[in-house]
């Protein structure tokens, strides 16, 4: 592995960080200066971006799961688990640059509103996805507890999504408009773009990690090779 | 003033959860192709995980 050329990986590279630099670049030059809140405002586009590949990293291994308990093929269980590492990371800088952009806005960097509470669960129960996965031996019963935990789990994503229509809260909703924004089509166009750069983003994060659940995969038959061969 | 540190802090913490995670996969992806590597000539196989 490694050896052979990989021109899809090296699409998805360069296309990722093409679109991640136009998205930036049009975040900072295109995008207007919201008028209520400034230049802070700019943090939304990649808030928004990472907190959508988060969740549809979670609806992956929603459905990783479903084809794991229909099929029990062991590639759903690494679609699974590669799509949890990966949309863990986009959730952490969901709820660390929401924080960020709180201060400034909400004059505080936390506060036990509904959305941001779910998020910490969220965070907090994905993460012990991988301590699940970290305490069970067999791999049969690791796969199967953890496709049915992935399916369990993504219900956080659509209380996530509504709590702030279902509940009162502070966390402006962009599919509104964003209350207390002002939104403007260039802002769309922006956001637009940078959802995008993240998809293709977590499309390449998710194929590399894919791809190193494989090469272990690979390592452990060889140790059990080698194990058969010295006894 | 502040409202642009946080700004900044905001992007600097995508680059650098991006870069822990592409660094932590590609030194992880070293580590198993160096082990596949020993074992395979140990083994007297050609090495390779696809």
């Amino acid at each position: 592995m490694g050896k052979k050329r990989d021109t899809l990986g090296l699409v998805l590279v360069l296309a990722s960080a093409a679109a991640l630099m136009v998205a930036l670049g049009m975040v900072f030059l295109y995008a207007p200066r919201e008028a209520t809140m400034g230049d802070v405002q700019r943090i939304f586009y990649f808030h928004v971006a990472s907190a959508w590949v988060g969740f549809f990293a979670f609806f992956v291994t929603f459905l990783a799961g479903i084809g794991y308990l229909a099929r029990g093929e062991r590639r759903w269980d690494i679609l699974a688990l590669s799509s949890v590492e990966v949309g863990l990371t986009f959730i952490a800088m969901t709820v660390i640059t929401g924080s960020l952009w709180a201060r400034p806005v909400w004059g505080t960097y936390w506060t036990w509103e509904p959305r941001l509470t779910i998020s910490a669960v969220q965070l907090l129960i994905y993460v012990a996805y991988g301590m699940l996965r970290a305490s069970v031996e067999s791999p049969e019963r690791r796969a199967r507890f953890a496709a049915v935990y992935g399916i369990v789990a993504f219900v956080t994503v659509p209380l996530s999504w509504f709590a702030i229509r279902w509940w009162r809260t502070i966390h402006p909703d962009i599919m509104t408009g964003g209350e207390g924004m002002a939104f403007t089509p260039k802002m769309g166009y922006t956001l637009l773009v940078s959802l995008v750069a993240f998809t293709l983003l977590y499309a390449t994060l998710l194929r590399q990690r894919i791809r190193l659940e494989r090469a272990a995969d690979v390592l452990t038959r060889l140790r059990l090779r080698a194990q058969n061969i010295a006894k | 003033m502040s409202i642009s540190v946080y700004l900044v802090a905001a992007y600097a913490i995508f680059g650098a959860l991006t870069f822990v995670l592409v660094f932590s996969m590609w030194a992880r992806q070293r580590q198993l192709q160096q082990e596949i590597a020993d074992l395979a000539s140990r083994l007297g196989e050609p090495g390779g995980a696809e």
